[in-house]
């Protein structure tokens, strides 16, 4: 029997050892939260065991954030997700930077409950939170895209099972987190993290991973130092599992702001950082944590394979339809990306809707994108660290079908990658760390560019939004990045330009003081308007900024007419 | 006086008698000369599981209603701003009062 008949296209095949877990743990939930009602926990004793399943509790209720690893999603699970936004909370759920979901409404006593129908569907909310590795992040194309040199799934779910309730890595000094692309194009954000790892090809042939550390956004961002060059693939776990023990040896547990990897690469400065690591991988028995084809093979074997079965004239179909379709032309310019196979296509569809909330699907929306998922890509759904869906294998001769569906669902909106594809925390209306909201100004700036002709036309450029210091938005690695703060019980916005989260990876600079929502907004404006003026030719802005600099751009945005 | 129900995480005012209402209209209010009084008094019922979290608010001089001064309990109080169908403020009692 093929794989591909057993387990769903792109999801890890859990055997029976794994769904017995995660029975295990959701009636170990259960327990917990009838102990801490009955009074047998306090809550010191019981908020660290919610934690530990995803549960906090935030400004308007508990909020449950379930874990995606690697962003993969079956129809069944997203089927299962609007369900519990149906039953159990108001409707709908928010899709993370993390490709987690998160809802907001959540009673203590219902999220026993929850757990149990989650783990009927293989999933879970374990290391969603706490001092622990997280949510291993990874491209949104996997497994579809031309560039791709190998399936990045294969490799986050090996780390993703070595890292699950590994004892010596379950209490480290912060939350650690990891992401993995399988293309030398870095989609992932990969200088940014405790991690990254990025897919090359060695010198014999054979497919390897650059490795960066100490990456990090939050209120001290650091742009990851390169560890290796080229990490040979067996090699890959013994590699992390030294990273790991000298972060848990080295890293600081006296300061909660100074605990990340990064704080420690920092301190030590890149080339002890390394030594310190290349010396305990040197200690490491390399056989006990060789990560042999065999294994790999097994693993791959157990995530279900798409047939690609396309007519000969797919591409020339999908041409005629956008000839025939401007509307459908321009969000195929956009929302699309090209696929290994031919006749195929991927699609991305944005959670950012005109003077929408990013990132938030209503329950309607999840059970629709399962059904479309069902019909037209193998039954599987992406989720993005920008906060899109992504349907993987599309052919490109139903694509236009597919589109007319997306419309009346609210889910056609031409802007990926555009002035209105903005990433957004959910700042102070829903979150107890926030000081500011961030959603409202990113529905104003949604409602100023909304025009889909002058989106294109300023073409590729990424808002960012966090409503505090912690970054959840990622303000630091965008374009244009806002970082909500409170000045006197007032909200402001601290604008920062020239952040870049690929191969270039920069930290914005901030260019001025920070400013109330709709001035904020005004000056966003004007930034755009002078680079429109002043780009060549279609220069991204990201270029015009870096050629024309961040005072000449300081003038503009704060000038006064 | 506000915390969150310890069952469902609802954000609750302590009102009059000891009774934790889901609006703030309903809170019993305290002068800044007893507040550590009144938290103290309050935190009884985190012992007795009814709320966890409990801590003081400051209310806004500056409105005649129970208004909060910060915007986190502003939101708190009524809702997320972005969705006014959910929350205090979708039932009519509380409203955002910027």
């Amino acid at each position: 029997m093929q794989a591909d008949t057993i387990f769903p296209v792109g999801t890890y095949g859990y055997q029976q050892v794994d769904l017995d877990f995660l029975n295990e743990r959701a009636a170990q939930f259960r327990d917990q939260v009838a102990r801490r009602l009955s009074g047998d926990l306090s809550e010191d004793e019981f908020k660290p065991l919610r934690l530990m399943n995803g549960l906090y509790l935030q400004l308007h209720a508990y909020m449950l954030r379930v874990a995606i690893p690697y962003g993969v999603l079956s129809a069944a699970q997203l089927r299962r997700l609007a369900r519990i936004a149906r039953i159990y909370d108001r409707g709908y759920g928010h899709f993370t930077t993390r490709q987690n979901i998160q809802f907001n409404w959540i009673k203590l006593e219902g999220a026993p409950d929850i757990l149990a129908e989650l783990a009927e569907v293989g999933m879970h909310a374990i290391q969603t939170s706490g001092n622990c590795i997280r949510n291993i992040t990874s491209d949104e194309f996997a497994g579809a895209a031309a560039d791709e040199l190998l399936d990045p799934r294969v490799h986050a779910e090996i780390l993703r099972q070595w890292s699950t309730l590994h004892p010596e890595f379950s209490f480290l000094p912060r939350k650690f987190k990891f992401a993995i692309s399988g293309s030398p194009h870095d989609r992932v954000a990969a200088r940014f993290h405790d991690i990254g790892l990025i897919a090359k090809p060695g010198a014999d042939g054979a497919v390897g991973f650059e490795v960066f550390a100490g990456g990090g956004l939050g209120r001290t961002p650091a742009i990851g130092m390169k560890l290796r060059e080229w990490l040979p693939e067996h090699e890959l776990l013994a590699y992390m599992e030294a990273i790991l023990r000298v972060y848990n040896a080295y890293g600081r547990r006296d300061n909660l702001y100074k605990a990340r990897i990064k704080i420690l690469a920092q301190a030590l400065g890149r080339d002890a950082f390394a030594e310190k690591v290349e010396a305990e991988f040197a200690a490491i028995p390399k056989e006990r944590y060789r990560l042999g084809p065999e294994i790999v093979e097994a693993i791959r074997a157990r995530f279900g394979q798409p047939h690609f079965d396309a007519p000969d004239d797919a591409p020339a179909r999908l041409s005629d339809d956008r000839r025939r379709d401007h509307g459908f032309d321009l969000w195929v310019r956009t929302n699309s990306h090209p696929h290994r196979a031919a006749g195929y296509i991927s699609v991305v569809i944005s959670l950012k809707p005109n003077g929408g909330i990013p990132g938030d699907a209503s329950a309607m929306q999840m059970d629709a994108i399962a059904d479309l998922a069902e019909r037209f890509s193998s039954g599987e759904i992406r989720v993005t660290h920008l906060q899109n869906l992504v349907l993987g294998h599309v052919r490109q001769d139903e694509l236009y079908t597919l589109w007319q569906a997306l419309g009346p669902l609210g889910l056609a909106t031409p802007n990926r990658g555009l002035i209105t594809d903005i990433v957004c925390c959910p700042g102070l209306d829903y979150c107890a760390l926030a000081n500011a909201r961030s959603i409202p100004i990113s529905q104003r700036i949604s409602e100023r560019f909304a025009d889909v002709e002058l989106q294109q036309q300023i073409g590729s450029l990424r808002i960012n939004i966090s409503g505090c210091i912690n970054a959840c938005g990622h303000h630091h690695n965008a374009d244009i990045g806002i970082l909500g703060v409170d000045k006197k019980g007032e909200e402001f916005f601290q604008l920062t330009f020239g952040g870049r989260g690929e191969e270039d990876a920069a930290i914005g600079q901030i260019i001025g003081t920070a400013l109330p929502e709709s001035e904020a907004v005004n000056v966003i404006s004007r930034v755009i308007d002078t680079y429109l003026a002043r780009r060549v030719q279609n220069e991204r802005f990201r270029d015009t900024y870096r050629r024309l600099g961040a005072t000449f751009f300081k003038e503009a945005a704060y000038a006064v007419n | 006086m506000t915390a969150n129900r310890l069952r469902d995480g609802q954000v609750v005012w302590l009102a009059p008698e000891g009774r934790w209402a889901e609006d703030i209209a309903a809170a019993e209010l305290f002068d800044n000369s007893i507040i550590d009084e009144a938290i103290a008094r309050a935190r009884v019922f985190e012992e007795e599981r009814v709320v966890l979290d409990v801590y003081g608010v400051e209310l806004d001089p500056a409105h005649s209603g129970t208004v909060p001064v910060t915007e986190r309990e502003r939101i708190r109080a009524a809702g997320p701003s972005v969705r006014p169908d959910l929350g205090q403020q979708a039932k009519g009692a509380t409203v955002h009062a910027s």
